[in-house]
């Protein structure tokens, strides 16, 4: 098994093999420490400075304070198709839903107080620019029915 | 299966609650890590502290971790990030050297050109091991020495150290293991000295 671990850290096994050997090397600590020194020797010999550093001990103790993490599994194939196919439905009822619910909810009067609201607002609309006053002053009488002109005019009028 | 799947698969089993898979990432790491941050800390106890946060950190994070990187890309960053908030809560500018563009820390090789800014226990240990490690070297049969250098040093494949040496890869495989059990040996009593000293 040693032997294994040797090849494993060397890229030297197959998918099957090595991880038949990573469950070895987990279940036991004198095979844990081989690995471990495998590597040590590995580091030494390219010179790594910081040889000497071993916070294997101080980890796992923190990690046994941590909850176990546990990663969201990933859908494949036709389970993410049946997924995205069920969101899909079920964000469409949801959509549905809530503009029902929110022309059911909403006073009848509430339109026409919208629309008033929006006129008025393109009416208060400022027009500052000199060449469009003159433009507008010139055609005043084509456009005497639009809000717009009439309130510029009579705005610039008034000063 | 590559370096980089080998790390994956680790990190698949820790994703799946298996925390001695982690445990393993860390043994793998812990030192090349700390090379890393070296460059950021100038003390050899805050690089322990730093390096031991950043491996709780990236425990933590695994769940967002999606394998669109290498393990180590992400754990260096991990390690970048910790180090600079240490700072920033100690208020110490960091070390930074010339060469910190590179990421993945795999062509820094000016440690051993720095000054000495370890204590003076960290030090000792690093140069007994490191002197301890190349004698062992030195005492392997000559077919065991340059089997374990060609692999440890320059990186090569079984495959390619068969066809250097001119033997069976089965041959190449046998005598890394055999280089590396000798070392392993000579190493061991250096180690549980320091495990003692330590704990």
């Amino acid at each position: 098994m040693r032997q294994s671990i040797s090849e494993l850290m060397d890229s030297e096994l197959g998918e099957n093999a090595a991880a038949q050997v990573m469950t070895a090397i987990e279940a036991d600590a004198s095979l844990k420490q081989a690995w471990n020194d495998y590597h040590l020797i590995g580091d030494a010999m390219r010179a790594n400075a910081h040889v000497s550093i071993d916070v294997r001990g101080r980890v796992s103790a923190r990690l046994k304070e941590e909850p176990t993490v546990l990663a969201p599994r990933r859908w494949h194939g036709a389970q993410r198709v049946r997924m995205a196919g069920a969101a899909a439905l079920a964000a469409s009822v949801s959509f549905a839903a809530v503009v029902a619910w929110q022309q059911l909810a909403r006073p009848a009067h509430t339109a026409v107080a919208v629309n008033a609201q929006a006129q008025q607002q393109v009416a208060l609309l400022p027009v500052s620019s000199s060449n469009a006053d003159a433009y507008f002053l010139a055609h005043q009488e084509l456009t005497a029915d639009q809000g717009l002109v009439q309130v510029s005019y009579s705005r610039r009028a008034a000063h | 299966m590559s370096d980089r799947d080998i790390d994956q698969q680790l990190v698949a089993r820790a994703q799946k609650g298996e925390k001695r898979a982690f445990d393993l990432l860390v043994a793998k790491y812990q030192r090349r890590l700390a090379r890393l941050l070296s460059r950021f800390l100038r003390d050899s106890a805050d690089i322990e502290d730093v390096t031991q946060e950043a491996f709780v950190k990236a425990y933590r994070s695994l769940p967002a971790f999606r394998g669109e990187s290498a393990f180590y890309t992400w754990l260096y960053r991990i390690g970048i990030n910790t180090a600079k908030n240490f700072l920033s809560a100690s208020a110490r500018r960091p070390v930074v050297h010339a060469d910190f563009e590179d990421e993945d820390g795999e062509s820094f090789d000016l440690a051993a050109q720095l000054p000495d800014l370890n204590t003076p226990e960290s030090a000792l240990m690093n140069k007994q091991i490191i002197a301890t490690v190349n004698a062992a070297v030195e005492r392997l049969p000559e077919e065991l020495r340059t089997a374990i250098s060609l692999r440890e040093m320059d990186g090569l494949s079984y495959d390619e150290i068969a066809k250097v040496m001119d033997c069976p890869i089965g041959t190449v495989r046998s005598r890394i293991f055999r280089a590396r059990e000798a070392i392993a040996t000579e190493l061991r009593p250096l180690l549980d000295t320091a495990k003692n000293k330590r704990w």
